[in-house]
C-alpha cells in the first residue's frame, strides 16, 4: 500500500459515498494500528475530514476480511456474518456521530 | 459359550479400532488434501499477483512472510494457553462472571478483559469460542471481541497522540456504544441453542 493511493480514497471532501468507501477499504485492509494510526493523522494534518478516517479506523480494526477465515472456524458462520456486518454498519454510524460532534 | 461370546466381543473389538485406525487414516488424508488446496490456492494468488504488479511482487512476499512468521510463533504458545484455561478454568466460573445471569458486571468485565492485552484479533478468536463454549453469553463475547479489536489502550494512547485527544474521547464512547448494541442485538437475533452444538 502506498500513502498516495490512501490519500486517493480518503482525502477530498466529505461524502456519503466517501464515508461508505472508507469503510469498506477499512475492512477490505489489514494494517497495523501502529501503522495506521499516524497515517490517519498525518491525512488529517493535510486536510482529510474526520468523518471517514473515523469510519476507516473503525472498521479496520473491527471488521477483519483477511481474518474471516479464522472467525469462521472459531465462531461458525451465523457470528461471523452477523458481527462484522453489524460492525460495518455501526462503523459509518460512529464516523458520522463524530463528525458532528468534533 | 461363554468362550464363543468372548471370541466374538475381541472380534467385535478388533473390527472397532480397524473402523476407528481407518476413520483416522481418511482424516489425515483429507487434512493433507486440505492443505494441497490452500497451498495451490495461494500458489496461484502468488503468480497473479507476480504478473499483474512485478515492481512491488518483493515487498508483497516479505510483508507476507513476517506475518506468517508472526502467526507461527504465536499461534501454537495461544493453543497452549487455550488448552490450559480449558482445563483449569471451570465452566461454572466463567457462566457465573460472564453468563446470561452477569448482567452488568459481566459487560463491565469483558470489557476490562478486552482493553487489556494487545494481541492481534485472530488471538481473540480462539478465546472468544473458549468462553462461548464455557457457557459466557454471546453478548458478553461480542463486546469482548469488539473491545480488544478497536479499544485497546496501548493503541488509545498512540492515536491521542498522531490525532487528537477529542477524537479518541469520542471515538472511545461511541465506539462503547455500539459495541454494546451489537451484543445485544446479536443475542436477540441469534439463537445460540442451535450453534452451540458446534461448540460442545
Amino acid at each position: 500500500m502506498t500513502p498516495e493511493l490512501i490519500k486517493e480514497f480518503l482525502g477530498g471532501d466529505f461524502s456519503l459515498i466517501q464515508v461508505g468507501a472508507a469503510a469498506l477499504f477499512g475492512a477490505v485492509m489489514m494494517i497495523p494500528s501502529l501503522i495506521a494510526l499516524p497515517l490517519a493523522g498525518s491525512l488529517i494534518d493535510a486536510g482529510a475530514s474526520y468523518t471517514p478516517i473515523a469510519a476507516f479506523i473503525t472498521t479496520l480494526t473491527m471488521v477483519g476480511f483477511v481474518t474471516l477465515p479464522v472467525e469462521l472456524k472459531e465462531l461458525g458462520k451465523k457470528i461471523t456474518i452477523y458481527r462484522n456486518s453489524l460492525a460495518l454498519i455501526f462503523a459509518v454510524v460512529i464516523a458520522f456521530m463524530i463528525g458532528v460532534f468534533i | 459359550m461363554g468362550a464363543a461370546k468372548n471370541i466374538e466381543n475381541t472380534n467385535g473389538k478388533e473390527n472397532n479400532q480397524k473402523i476407528q485406525a481407518e476413520k483416522q487414516q481418511k482424516k489425515i488424508k483429507d487434512n493433507l488434501k486440505k492443505i494441497i488446496k490452500t497451498l495451490i490456492f495461494w500458489g496461484i494468488i502468488l503468480a497473479v499477483f507476480k504478473y499483474f504488479f512485478p515492481e512491488r511482487f518483493p515487498d508483497a512476499v516479505s510483508i507476507s512472510v513476517r506475518y506468517l512468521r508472526e502467526m507461527v510463533m504465536i499461534f501454537p504458545a495461544v493453543l497452549v494457553i487455550m488448552g490450559l484455561s480449558d482445563r483449569w478454568v471451570p465452566t461454572a466460573l466463567v457462566e457465573k462472571y460472564l453468563g446470561y445471569n452477569s448482567s452488568f458486571k459481566g459487560k463491565f468485565l469483558a470489557v476490562f478483559l478486552g482493553t487489556l492485552p494487545t494481541g492481534p484479533m485472530y488471538i481473540a478468536f480462539p478465546i472468544a469460542a473458549e468462553l462461548l463454549r464455557k457457557n459466557a453469553s454471546l453478548s458478553n463475547v461480542i463486546i469482548f471481541l469488539g473491545v480488544w479489536a478497536s479499544l485497546k489502550i496501548p493503541q488509545l494512547g498512540v492515536e491521542i497522540q498522531f490525532i487528537g485527544l477529542k477524537f479518541s474521547i469520542l471515538r472511545f464512547i461511541f465506539t462503547l456504544i455500539s459495541i454494546f448494541l451489537i451484543g445485544f442485538i446479536m443475542e436477540k437475533i441469534i439463537n445460540l441453542e442451535k450453534i452451540n452444538k458446534n461448540f460442545k
